[in-house]
């Protein structure tokens, strides 16, 4: 049996909007991205046209606030959500809630050097690389598949790059360089993926 | 109370424990789409009222579905997320092992627990929680330390609100649990213990 899966960035954060990094640190969904999550479940109720489904969820904060939100439109029980820690996003250990990319850059030179030399290999102090993001979302993406069905996935900018990347087979700048929208979101189907747009109100 | 207001006060938009009726205590679920609106509601409607005067203070508790109530309610008034004061003293009264529970089953399951409760509400402590006594303590205690400020916005919880407006309006005890625990409007507390309801 075939599996579809839907794959779920949340919605624009208050970190989000201020370029402040979060990894697994968390702020709340602004107005606009609670906007965006509605706007994503409409689109995604069209989508699945009553077809049954799971739906997964990273357990931070702005991913059970999505989910939530999207729940409610699909009229689908929040309560039967498989919150799994492999949909968190990227973690920069020591440096989750950063004040944003160029600040840490100035503050970590030495860091950013190396960084800028592998960045699929890098970690933060205490934090993931690129390459452990993969190796914890690869077994979850072949889980899906080889269950077969309808998997409805709310998750992050990196941890979604990263499954995308694994889907079209792409390479490690490939993956680096794909976009993390939150008005629009990816559907996996045999070895494509689509992207399907959302109509903000 | 020494502060003179304007405060406002307000309450997180319904959860997913709430619709399923049950206690959050300092547990926590996300706002449902109905919750995420009303925020929305009271955000426009606070916006409406400061018109156009900049929140002196804005606090929050610093529990989920508050933080999440706030940064809507902030967008809507032109206040810096950011900015937001997150205060422990504002979490809702907690419940201890009770967090978490459906109020049926709570009832059905720890029926004496809950028959002396009902005896006395204001003091009776749940298994690992706190009594309404203790809440108004530290209640008491942010409302003495609030700045000559204002206005002020504050976004907390049901119990909390409760117990914040009986303190503000000097009533007895026993008579704050009987206030309501609005999620469409908030309340204006001004001096003289007085307050007004401001629909959203």
């Amino acid at each position: 049996m075939t599996a579809t899966i839907y794959l779920i960035r949340h919605g624009e954060t208050t970190w989000n909007r201020i370029g402040r990094l979060q990894g697994q640190a968390d702020s709340p969904l602004t107005l606009k991205g609670t906007r965006q999550a509605e706007a994503v479940g409409h689109a995604l109720r069209a989508e699945l046209a009553e077809r049954p489904f799971r739906f997964w969820s990273s357990p931070l904060a702005r991913t059970r606030q999505t989910s939530a939100i999207i729940c409610d439109v699909l009229g689908h029980d929040y309560e039967t959500i498989t919150f799994d820690d492999r949909l968190m996003e990227i973690t920069l250990g020591d440096r989750d809630g950063y004040a944003g990319w160029r600040e840490l850059a100035r503050d970590f030179p030495e860091e950013a050097e190396i960084r800028r030399k592998d960045p699929w290999n890098f970690r933060h102090p205490n934090g993931e690389s690129s390459q452990m993001v993969q190796d914890r979302v690869r077994p979850i993406l072949a889980e899906w598949k080889a269950k077969g069905g309808v998997h409805v996935v709310v998750s992050h900018g990196v941890a979604i790059k990263i499954l995308r990347g694994l889907q079209l087979s792409l390479t490690e700048a490939e993956t680096f360089a794909l976009d993390r929208p939150q008005e629009a979101f990816h559907r996996l189907h045999g070895d494509g993926i689509d992207v399907i747009g959302v109509t903000m109100p | 109370m020494s502060h003179t207001g304007p405060l406002y006060l307000l309450r997180h938009g319904e959860t997913i424990w709430n619709r399923a009726k049950r206690l959050q205590g300092q547990k926590d679920t996300p706002l449902t789409l109905k919750g995420a609106r009303q925020a929305e509601a009271m955000g426009h409607a606070l916006a409406r009222e400061l018109a156009g005067t900049p929140a002196a203070m804005f606090y929050a508790s610093p529990l989920g579905r508050t933080r999440q109530t706030a940064a809507i309610v902030a967008d809507q008034i032109a206040h810096d997320p950011e900015a937001i004061l997150h205060d422990d003293r504002l979490m809702e009264v907690t419940f201890g092992i009770w967090d978490g529970l459906n109020i049926e089953e709570l009832r059905a399951d720890h029926h004496d627990a809950w028959q002396n409760r009902l005896k006395d509400r204001w003091r009776f402590v749940p298994p690992g929680g706190e009594s309404y006594q203790m809440v108004g303590e530290r209640v008491g205690a942010f409302i003495a330390a609030l700045p000559a400020a204002h206005p002020i916005v504050i976004v907390a919880h049901g119990a909390h609100n409760r117990v914040f407006r009986g303190l503000w309006r000097g009533m007895q005890p026993e008579d704050f649990l009987a206030l309501d625990e609005p999620q469409d409007g908030f309340y204006r507390l001004e001096a003289g213990g007085t307050e007004t309801f401001i629909q959203a």
